[in-house]
């Protein structure tokens, strides 16, 4: 196996970003978007048809290329346990049976916060029906390690908000995550710009899943072009290992004898 | 004529409709969707072999833009 793939589930990926599909300007973008950022897995989400759109009106799976890019169904909008199973259920029907979704059960609709209790309620039914689920979560290590123990195929926690571009406000937190964890963690919401996504990365993160950061740069396709160089710059200094810091006292890095003007 | 429920609105069809009949005249046979009738999920697969009943309720979702 090419050591530079990671598993999810039964899948191996080499990109380890992870893009939505929302908020973009048309699907023309999306699809310039998606190829430049070199995800191999795209989230969308499942809503009603329009059914007063015309039969020859695009949709969005027309501009996405299924055999380069893997769809991740979403719950987003459900708030309780009941939806996210449903929706998936529908997700799962609707792409023929594909089973890799992303659960996410809300809790407050102006913080979008997860309502974690809610999530594991659905893990544990979405699990039991054969679904492999990647779950959207808070950065409480304790939930992150019971929804991988219920057997989520990764840890989704957020970085901040959805869709607010803070980064990573609790690097600490994440950091216990990915440090007790044997499943991929991914961080999911609040990446603003590339830096997020490499910090993310150099913690250690196996991924990083981002909608806002790139469908609301001004200029969204050179965003995930960013981007994608973003988290393999961030894997590449995670696998070399960074140097120790130090908080008092400099190292330089030229030698100390045979100054012009010896010291001493 | 039967009246039935679509993604919330109300819809008048003739007696005996199939589902198939339906998905078609909403211009949706081409589309990747999935489809549920008083809350369980139909299989593609009987599309053709079920009829719609009055007060059926129908939701008919497909994939959007999302994160």
């Amino acid at each position: 196996m090419n050591s530079k793939n990671f598993t999810i589930g039964t899948r191996s990926f080499t990109s380890r970003l992870i893009i939505g599909t929302g908020k973009y300007q048309n699907f023309s973008e999306t699809q310039s978007a998606i190829k430049n950022s070199g995800a191999e897995i795209v989230t969308v989400a499942i809503r009603r048809t329009n059914l007063g759109q015309e039969s020859s009106e695009p949709s969005l799976l027309d501009y996405i290329d299924r055999g380069k890019v893997t769809l991740l169904p979403n719950t987003a909008g459900c708030y309780s346990a009941d939806e996210a199973v449903r929706t998936l259920q529908l997700a799962r029907e609707l792409l023929d049976g594909h089973d890799l979704v992303k659960l996410e059960v809300l809790g407050d609709p102006t913080t979008l916060f997860p309502n974690v209790t809610e999530t594991l309620i659905a893990a544990e039914r979405l699990i039991q029906d054969g679904f492999q689920v990647m779950v959207y979560t808070s950065d409480d290590p304790v939930i992150a390690k019971r929804l991988e123990e219920l057997g989520c195929v990764a840890i989704m926690p957020l970085a901040s908000l959805i869709g607010s571009g803070m980064g990573i406000l609790n690097p600490w937190n994440l950091k216990i995550i990915i440090d007790n964890s044997t499943v991929p963690i991914i961080v999911d919401a609040g990446v603003g710009t590339a830096s997020d996504a490499t910090i993310a990365m150099e913690m250690g993160c196996d991924a990083v899943l981002m909608n806002t950061a790139i469908a609301a740069a001004k200029d969204p396709v050179g965003m995930a072009g960013a981007m994608r160089k973003a988290v393999e710059a961030g894997r590449e200094a995670f696998l070399a290992g960074r140097m120790a810091k130090n908080a008092y006292q400099a190292s330089p890095s030229s030698p100390k004898t045979g100054l012009l003007t010896p010291k001493g | 004529m039967v009246e039935i429920w679509v993604n919330g609105g109300s819809v008048t069809l003739e007696d005996n409709t199939s589902v198939d009949s339906l998905i078609d005249s909403l211009g949706l046979s081409d589309r990747k969707i999935a489809i549920e009738i008083n809350h369980q999920i139909v299989s593609r697969s009987r599309y053709d072999s079920i009829t719609l009943k009055h007060e059926d309720k129908i939701e008919i979702v497909t994939a959007v833009g999302g994160g």
